[in-house]
């Protein structure tokens, strides 16, 4: 009877005091420490992003804005070319007669004639590449989407990261040293870290 | 001859391709566009009147750009209005989704100037024809 009760509670206490084992064993591995670390990334990797979309969005936002502002000046443009054009074809010919009579005066004329001729079909080219400009800003949109999905993917896996975390019985609070190389890139969050400069004024007063 | 007067609706949830849009149908000559950010906002819009074509992205919140599809077919009064799908979502499911519910072209992200033109007049072309 004894004996049996004995064998049942080895049985019990044996894979318990493994597993307890086997938590030691990884928390001095390191595990928990990487787990912070992998959650302090994960962090980091959101603020990447979101400076992405930023970025992006300035940029498309800025090409846009150039587009729209530049349409209108380059219609002018060839506006105003087509009047003068016209205004000199008005001219009285006796004026013009004596013009023709002028090699230098004429040989000016005619080119600056062809050139006011010239400027509406230069000014469709350019508008032409004006819409290639615009309509490359559609990878914001595209490169948006795919910013948000991975965004959702991050999400989720820092929640199932912080919930590793909460489980830890060792709670306490440890530093996460953080590897401070020279190759950073850009800042993205200069609220979140007090050891960058935002601005060139900073770095000429060092 | 096409009605420059026509009545636009372009409906994405990025305000860069809503702008893009819009400048293009600007550029081809269509100058009433109005916007909404997704579906549900464009059909609130639709009902109120007024609207003679409908330019809409898929994938957006609140409600998508099939859904929004699918209730202005169902709509008596929306209902005969063309709606070109202009998405991101480039699988041979979705464009056979899109074509069941009634779009009535489909333009697959990024897009050239030339393809919008060409998919415009060939639905606008069968408006006139229907009409």
């Amino acid at each position: 009877m004894n004996n049996s009760f004995d064998t049942d509670k080895k049985t019990i206490d044996h894979p318990g005091q493994l597993a307890r084992v086997l938590h030691n064993c990884l928390s001095e591995l390191g595990y928990d420490w990487r787990l912070r670390q992998a959650s302090h990334g994960i962090s980091n990797s959101k603020d990447g992003l979101n400076y992405i979309a930023s970025k992006t969005t300035q940029a498309a936002e800025c090409s846009l804005l150039a587009v729209e502002n530049a349409r209108p000046i380059l219609n002018n443009l060839s506006a105003d070319a087509a009047n003068l054009h016209k205004l000199w074809c008005q001219i009285p010919e006796t004026t013009a007669a004596i013009i023709a009579n002028q090699p230098t005066l004429n040989n000016a004329l005619k080119q600056t004639l062809d050139f006011l001729n010239n400027v509406s079909s230069q000014a469709a080219s350019t508008q032409a590449c004006l819409t290639e400009i615009m309509i490359a800003q559609n990878f914001h949109d595209l490169t948006g989407q795919v910013i948000q999905n991975i965004s959702r993917t991050i999400e989720t896996v820092e929640q199932e990261m912080l919930q590793l975390l909460a489980n830890d019985s060792a709670n306490e609070e440890k530093e996460i040293k953080l590897d401070n190389g020279l190759l950073n890139g850009p800042v993205v969050n200069p609220q979140k870290q007090d050891d960058v400069y935002v601005n060139q004024a900073q770095a000429d007063n060092l | 001859m096409t009605d420059k007067n026509l009545r636009f609706l372009v409906v994405d949830d990025f305000s860069t391709m809503r702008r893009i849009i819009r400048n293009l149908l600007k550029e081809l000559g269509f100058n009433n566009v109005e916007e909404a950010e997704d579906g549900a906002m464009a059909l609130k819009k639709l009902r109120d009147g007024g609207f003679d074509f409908v330019v809409s992205d898929w994938n957006m919140p609140n409600m998508d750009g099939l859904t929004m599809l699918q209730n202005v077919r169902a709509d008596d009064a929306l209902k005969d209005i063309p709606v070109l799908m202009v998405t991101a979502e480039a699988k041979k499911e979705n464009i056979i989704a899109a074509a069941q519910a009634g779009a009535s072209g489909y333009i697959v992200k990024p897009f050239t100037a030339a393809t919008l033109d060409e998919k415009l007049n060939k639905i606008l072309q069968n408006m006139a024809v229907h009409a």
